[in-house]
């Protein structure tokens, strides 16, 4: 039998963005285990319901992530709205999902180009990030910030987009999808990406469910299981299915992004073409008394959220369950008798993010 | 019709080619201003009437407002450019400006600005 070895993997490494680290039991450059630990951002922003108002924990809760702000101060609004039983403007809700939608874009091309460059195309990767930027133009033209959106508040939303510049946002948009769709063919059939990402980090449908694995992740190991389907916002409005893959592997992870770009922008027109005119926000008085569980649909998945309001300014507790931690667990499991050089592509297949993870 | 997946690289490789880079050459090519964006806290301090409730919405504690020496102070590195002053206050007359505070704004941490007494 072969020794075993434990070699340290991060918090520092060329492929992860954030700081995460596990220890990879290895024997003749196999994973036989892997332990991972956190805690190297951890800010106790949950905490802070007791210092600051509801109102204010809105911009607390967007800045838990840079990629899913928008999705955190909508889950927060959300399930403050639903403890007061505010309803919302219709309006509001359609601006909502159009702004989702844009910063599930984002993610997924900067994921697609953290991707490609771990399979060693830079220029895919530069191209997918030029594409991103003109999103991010848009995005910051509409909400006034290029990553944390500060749009949501308690009873609707901040800002509005005339109706007027919508045309010309769509037009932007229709050119960014083509440029993509170029790009989507290289992940699609290139020979390298095939075969750098199949048959890499397997994870079967009934581990993928048993160790609640979330979003892409699980959706690439044929569950069809996606919270935007719950219709919260304005989803019931409009018409798209979770994507699914059934290749349990981190080609499929890539493709569930890769075709979940191109709902995106679908979804986007739709809720365009569907927005009521009317005002997009309402005036809220009182303080939320009450509890609510929130879940919602974040780029890497299903986040949610518990609120507890006591009656007061300050709510009484505030907590978040983001994907990335539900990922954690499938993650583990995927390592277990890879290859030692496959597990920087298989921890970036979950798409990890760990200041949502450790908040 | 073109089913080799180099080919199909191939149209994004050469219109990469024609059309330049996609990068600004920085201090020679300024970056464009977007009008709407959220870049920088300003006071109007004529129309100031240092009610403090920007101060008091203020998520982050940036701002703090001093009644007894008329004074109104924004923490530059504290401030998060969310709008919430902009939006409490009565007046009108705190602006988020479009442009970003600029690199050396480091030095000087605290922005102070003195409110003149209201005239009768």
């Amino acid at each position: 039998m072969a020794s075993r070895t434990i070699i340290p993997f991060g918090p520092q490494h060329p492929v992860l963005p954030e700081p995460i680290h596990l220890d990879l039991v290895i024997e003749d450059e196999k994973v036989i285990e892997a332990v991972p630990s956190f805690g190297f951002v951890h800010r106790g922003l949950e905490l802070l319901v007791g210092k600051k108002d509801f109102h204010q924990m809105v911009y607390i809760a967007e800045r838990i992530c840079g990629i899913c702000s928008m999705i955190h101060g909508m889950g927060i609004c959300y399930g403050i709205e639903h403890i007061m039983k505010i309803d919302v403007p219709e309006r509001a809700k359609y601006l909502r999902v159009i702004w989702s939608e844009m910063s599930r874009i984002h993610s997924h091309l900067l994921w697609l180009g953290l991707a490609a460059d771990a399979a060693g195309y830079e220029s895919l990767f530069m191209h997918c990030w030029r594409i991103r930027e003109k999103l991010l133009e848009i995005i910051e033209a509409t909400t006034g910030g290029r990553v944390i959106f500060g749009v949501c508040k308690v009873g609707g939303t901040r800002r509005d987009i005339a109706n007027s510049d919508i045309h010309g946002i769509l037009i932007t948009l229709k050119d960014i999808e083509k440029d993509y769709q170029n790009i989507s063919k290289v992940f699609r059939d290139d020979y390298t990406i095939n075969h750098r990402f199949s048959n890499v980090g397997f994870l079967s449908k009934k581990d993928a469910f048993e160790l609640g694995a979330v979003g892409p992740t699980l959706r690439a190991s044929g569950v069809s299981v996606d919270m935007r389907k719950t219709g919260y916002s304005a989803y019931r409005h409009l018409e798209f299915e979770a994507l699914t893959e059934n290749s349990e592997d981190c080609y499929g992870r890539c493709m569930v992004r890769v075709r979940e770009i191109f709902q995106s922008f679908n979804l986007i027109y739709q809720a365009a073409e569907k927005l009521p005119n009317g005002p997009v926000d309402i005036k809220v008085t009182g303080n939320p008394e009450g509890e609510y569980f929130t879940r919602l649909e974040q780029p890497r998945g299903e986040v949610v959220y518990y609120i507890k309001g006591n009656g007061t300014q300050n709510l009484e507790r505030f907590r978040a369950r983001t994907p990335t931690f539900a990922n954690i667990g499938p993650l583990v499991r995927m390592l277990s008798g890879c290859d030692l050089a496959d597990v920087p592509v298989i921890v970036l297949s979950i798409d990890p993010c760990i200041s949502c993870a450790e908040r | 019709m073109f089913k080799l997946p180099v080919v199909k690289m191939l149209f994004v490789v050469l219109k990469s080619l024609f059309t330049g880079s996609a990068c600004k050459m920085y201090p020679v090519c300024k970056q464009e201003v977007i009008k709407e964006s959220r870049g920088f806290l300003n006071i109007e301090p004529s129309l100031c009437i240092l009610c403090s409730l920007c101060s008091k919405k203020c998520p982050a504690d940036a701002l703090v407002v001093n009644r007894e020496d008329r004074t109104w102070e924004v923490d530059r590195m504290k401030c998060i450019t969310c709008g919430a002053c902009v939006e409490a206050c009565p007046k009108k007359c705190l602006i988020l400006l479009p442009e970003r505070a600029g690199s050396s704004i480091r030095k000087q941490k605290t922005d102070q600005f003195n409110i003149p007494i209201e005239k009768p």
